[in-house]
């Protein structure tokens, strides 16, 4: 039970994750602590990737031909699974982000709306 | 028993535990380089990651694999846990294998016998019409009629013909060994018109056609007494079957395929054009059987009134019915086998509902677990999951012996199945009826055990956990719920055990039925000498002349008579017609066939028939002198009602000579020697102004088997050649008959008692279980004084309700659905009171002392300790 509301986030959050892991791949291929590392920094740690749901959604991923996966050793000598972006992926980011942006330009003017009002 | 852990992604699991082992590694270098403490760096950057069991579990759930290696181990731990209940599942898996193993069996029977098509060609479009006369017997037909037939007909595209008694026993010899085969005699063109092919070898055609006074020349063999007979051996073509009395030699040219069980009991055929035929027809295209009727008819009448024209013997003719082959083949045991797999299926569907309840009794148990696991945030799916897993094992090893245990009824079946039985040649477990078995079972089990168990789970969240829960209320919509299932048990077995009732009454009825003559001790006895045809009769008679006395002498014998032939032919053979003075021919070709039998001096003392009025045969009715015959009460009543028939005179129908008239010397009882169900009249002869052809009846003071070794030296020693083709007691001759009514007596019997069984079990699982839940209430009411006797009265009581429920319904259900076995019943009604109170009773005996037990437990409630309990 406890693994299925571990995945109900994981439904919540999808969207938003593999759009994340995805335009993070775009900046070069990474491992999994990697990936979520960089979201992290570059979120200014405001986000932090829950590995219960990185790891799925890697795998989800690749499963989807989004992403490849092979093995190979990072910095500091570290045998670690490397992700990097496909044909596939780099067309799924484009449509994901104009998604995103379509959505949250939605909400943007719904919230802008209601402050106008608030001020009027 | 140990399951094997599937991995349908092993390398691919080992890879993700490499991956999170590196993001692990990663995470504590990166924080040792940040100056945590190394020895705690490991611990925190776990604990960051969080749960790596459930991580992969999650990570797993997305691989493609992952559904199916989680239905493995679901289904583990299901089998684990029905392991941990060994009571419970050995008796759910019994109980199911057993009744799904019984299923199986009956209903591949039904799928061989009446499912299967016939090895023939468009086998719907092959009938057989027939005439009646004014009597409903059937009248046959002559070869060139039979040809008439087929050149008048525009329905017909083809016709063959049958002798018209059937298949009928043939004793014949096959190197020393002697063996009675049912031969039916057909034309050449018989597996022609069919459109059979042969397992083996060819079959004949019209070449191999020969009249009856030269014996056919070749034979070929049904499928089932080729693998009974001559053990399945591929070389038994070109071996030569003999006549024991003419010694002619018919060559096996062929086998056929299995399931050509026509005509009726068939063990061989042989092209012989028998002089009275009846007909097999192929339609022509586009022709229905109706049409075809309806021109057979008209043709026939034509037919007819050229019989007239030329002096016919033979019965008019009133009607014209027709039957597809399939319909004659089946017609004898469709009822019977469509009411045991009827019975077989109640007895399926009251285990399913046994082991559902019982289903429902473990997961009473199991409330508590599942009110836990529900309120930790379980799904509906997950809480069913488990038992709907457990209901699948439960079912599949339910299958499985199932499977064995049909495996093994099938072996033995062909072994107990009497003669009469058709098509069991091609018997064969397939997998369809245990399939359906099977799928009926796990539904039935389904819906038994789950949906209840989940409807209240909804319903009553959190009821078992509260701390005052006594089970009483909880509980209460569920113990309903067994009830109504016990409470179906009782009336499905009640219908079961009206059935067995009534086909056992029956059968019991048909194995006492007065014969009319004495059957122990009795043997009949074909005795066989080389004959040629030329002076067969001559032959025959001195063979009895001189066995006779040779034959009495043996120890043992007590008397002894020729007779016309074997028991049980059917009271459509060795018939004849019969005319009381004062009646034309014309008048008198209405008059029924009657069957007759011959018999010499000791005929009515060997058979113990009652002679009612004048004398038995004399030594002095022989061949010259007047002809005598001795009338059945039946026979009397018939052309001279309540007239003594002493002295009165008959005359075979067509025959006008001055020597016609016989004259009428006794009267004698009717007889049930051609068959057991029907006791027919009888016109009975002396031997040797009718016929004889080496049947014999002896009475003994002892068995037969102390007398045969006798026996044979005598007749070896009478006439050279002479040999006892077959013998047999008349005891057991009646046993063959009655073996198909007695074996489904008995196993719808067993059926029967077998749910009675279930019912007792079910019974005393749901009140035992149900004193269990309320002993809590037991001990107040006992401490409240209520006295044993009345808590005894209370929990009797209630299963008293649910079996009168149950029994109710059941009687209703048995009083509409036992008319089908009409068929199957002789001398009871289908709605015999003695039979269903008989099931009335004995259900509801069994029922209240299976309830005995948990009521004198509930008198033995401790007051203190049921308080004290939970």
């Amino acid at each position: 039970m406890a693994a299925d509301q571990a995945q109900s986030r994981i439904e919540l959050l999808q969207g938003t994750l593999d759009l994340l892991v995805l335009q993070t791949l775009r900046w070069g291929p990474r491992h999994g602590y990697g990936i979520s590392q960089m979201i992290q920094a570059r979120s200014g740690s405001v986000l932090r990737v829950d590995t219960g749901s990185l790891y799925p959604a890697l795998h989800r991923l690749k499963r989807q031909r989004y992403v490849a996966a092979k093995w190979g050793v990072s910095d500091n000598n570290q045998r670690v699974r490397i992700y990097e972006l496909t044909a596939a992926g780099r067309r799924r980011l484009e449509a994901e982000r104009s998604r995103w942006d379509a959505l949250t330009t939605a909400i943007g003017g719904i919230l802008r709306a209601d402050t106008a009002e608030d001020s009027a | 028993m140990r399951w094997p852990r599937f991995r349908f992604r092993g390398s691919e699991d080992a890879e993700l535990d490499a991956e999170i082992q590196a993001h692990l590694a990663m995470a504590t270098r990166e924080r040792i380089e940040r100056g945590e403490d190394p020895d705690q760096a490991a611990g925190a950057a776990r604990r960051e990651f969080g749960n790596v069991l459930l991580v992969k579990e999650v990570t797993r759930g997305q691989w493609t694999g992952a559904r199916l290696e989680r239905a493995l181990r679901e289904m583990r731990g299901a089998v684990h846990g029905l392991r941990r209940a060994p009571a419970f599942a050995f008796t759910c898996v019994l109980l199911l294998g057993l009744a799904i193993g019984m299923a199986t069996t009956m209903f591949t029977v039904v799928d061989a016998v009446l499912l299967r098509p016939l090895p023939v060609r468009d086998a719907d479009r092959v009938i057989l019409p027939r005439t009646l006369d004014p009597n409903g017997v059937d009248v046959g037909m002559t070869q060139a009629e039979l040809q008439r037939l087929g050149a008048a007909s525009r329905t017909i595209r083809d016709v063959a013909g049958v002798a018209h008694q059937g298949a009928f026993g043939v004793t014949q010899t096959d190197g020393d060994r002697v063996l009675t085969l049912r031969c039916a005699w057909v034309t050449g063109n018989f597996f022609e018109l069919l459109g059979v092919r042969p397992a083996l070898g060819r079959f004949f055609d019209a070449r191999d056609e020969a009249s009856m006074s030269a014996m056919a020349h070749v034979v070929v063999l049904s499928y089932d007494t080729w693998r009974r007979r001559f053990g399945a051996d591929s070389g038994v073509i070109g071996r030569r079957l003999g006549n024991p009395y003419t010694h002619d030699q018919a060559t096996v040219i062929g086998v056929a395929p299995a399931g050509l069980a026509f005509p009726a009991g068939v063990e061989s055929w042989a092209p012989q054009v028998y002089p009275i035929l009846d007909a097999v027809v192929r339609l022509a295209p586009g022709a229905s059987p109706e049409a075809a009727r309806d021109e057979f008819f008209s043709v026939m009448q034509e037919i007819d009134r050229d019989r007239v024209a030329h002096g016919t013997q033979g019965a008019p003719i009133v009607r014209a019915d027709v039957r597809t082959l399939p319909q004659a083949v089946l017609a004898g045991v469709r009822p019977r086998l469509l009411v045991l797999a009827a019975a077989v299926a109640a007895l399926l569907l009251i285990a399913c509902l046994n082991v559902g309840n019982l289903v429902l009794l473990r997961a009473t148990g199991r409330e508590t677990e599942m009110a836990v696991r529900r309120a930790l945030g379980a799904g509906s799916a997950q809480i069913v999951r488990p038992l709907l897993w457990e209901s699948l094992a439960l079912a599949l090893a339910g299958g499985l012996l199932g499977l064995a245990t049909a495996r093994g009824l099938l072996l033995m079946l062909p072994r107990l199945a009497p003669p009469d039985l058709p098509r069991l040649d091609v018997l064969r477990l397939s997998p369809l009826p245990l399939l359906a078995a099977t799928l009926a079972t796990l539904v039935a089990l389904l819906l038994a055990g789950l949906v209840p168990t989940l409807t209240a789970a909804r319903r009553e969240l959190a009821a078992p956990l509260r701390l005052d829960a006594r089970g009483g209320r909880s509980g209460r919509s569920r113990r309903r719920w067994r009830e109504w299932l016990v409470s179906s048990q009782v009336a499905l077995a009640l219908v079961l055990l009206a059935c067995s009732a009534l086909l056992a009454r029956s059968m019991e009825r048909l194995a006492r039925v007065p014969l009319g003559y004495r059957a122990d001790h009795l043997s009949i006895l074909t005795l066989a000498r080389p004959v040629n045809f030329d002076s067969v009769d001559a032959q025959m008679a001195s063979l009895y002349e001189r066995a006779e006395p040779l034959i009495r002498a043996v120890p043992g014998v007590e008397s002894i008579t020729p007779i016309a032939a074997d028991p049980f032919y059917g009271p459509q053979v060795f018939t004849s017609r019969w005319a009381p003075a004062g009646e034309s021919d014309a008048e008198a070709r209405a008059n029924p066939l009657i069957p007759f039998e011959v018999g010499g001096p000791e005929y009515f003392r060997t058979f113990d028939i009652p002679l009612l009025r004048g004398r038995g045969f004399l030594a002095t009715d022989g061949p010259d002198a007047p002809p005598v015959v001795i009338v059945s009460r039946a026979v009397a009543e018939r052309f001279w009602p309540g007239q003594d028939p002493v002295g009165k005179q008959l005359r075979l129908v067509g025959d006008t000579s001055a020597g016609a008239w016989h004259t009428v010397v006794g009267e004698a009882g009717d007889i049930r020697y051609r068959a057991i169900r029907q006791a027919t009249p009888t016109v009975y002869a002396p031997w040797h102004q009718l016929f004889f052809q080496g049947v014999i009846a002896i009475r003994t003071t002892t068995t037969l088997d102390a007398v045969l070794p006798g026996l044979r030296q005598a007749v070896r020693a009478a006439v050279p050649g002479g040999t006892i083709a077959r013998a047999d007691a008349m005891d057991d001759l009646l046993a063959g008959q009655l073996a198909l009514p007695r074996l489904s007596a008995l196993l719808v019997s067993g059926f029967g008692l077998t749910a009675l069984l279930l019912v007792a079990v079910g019974l005393y699982g749901v009140m035992a279980a149900a004193v269990r839940e309320r002993t809590h209430e037991l001990g107040i009411r006992a401490a409240l004084g209520a006295t044993p006797a009345r808590l005894r009265r209370d929990v009797l009581g209630r299963a008293g309700v649910i079996t009168a429920a149950g029994g109710a319904t059941g009687l209703v259900t048995a009083l509409a659905t036992t008319r089908f076995l009409r068929a199957l019943l002789y001398g009871v009604g289908p709605t015999d009171p003695a039979a269903l109170l008989a099931a009335c009773g004995l259900l509801l005996t069994v029922a209240l002392l299976a309830a005995y037990v948990p009521a004198w437990r509930a008198t033995r409630a401790d007051p203190a300790r049921a308080l004290r309990a939970e």
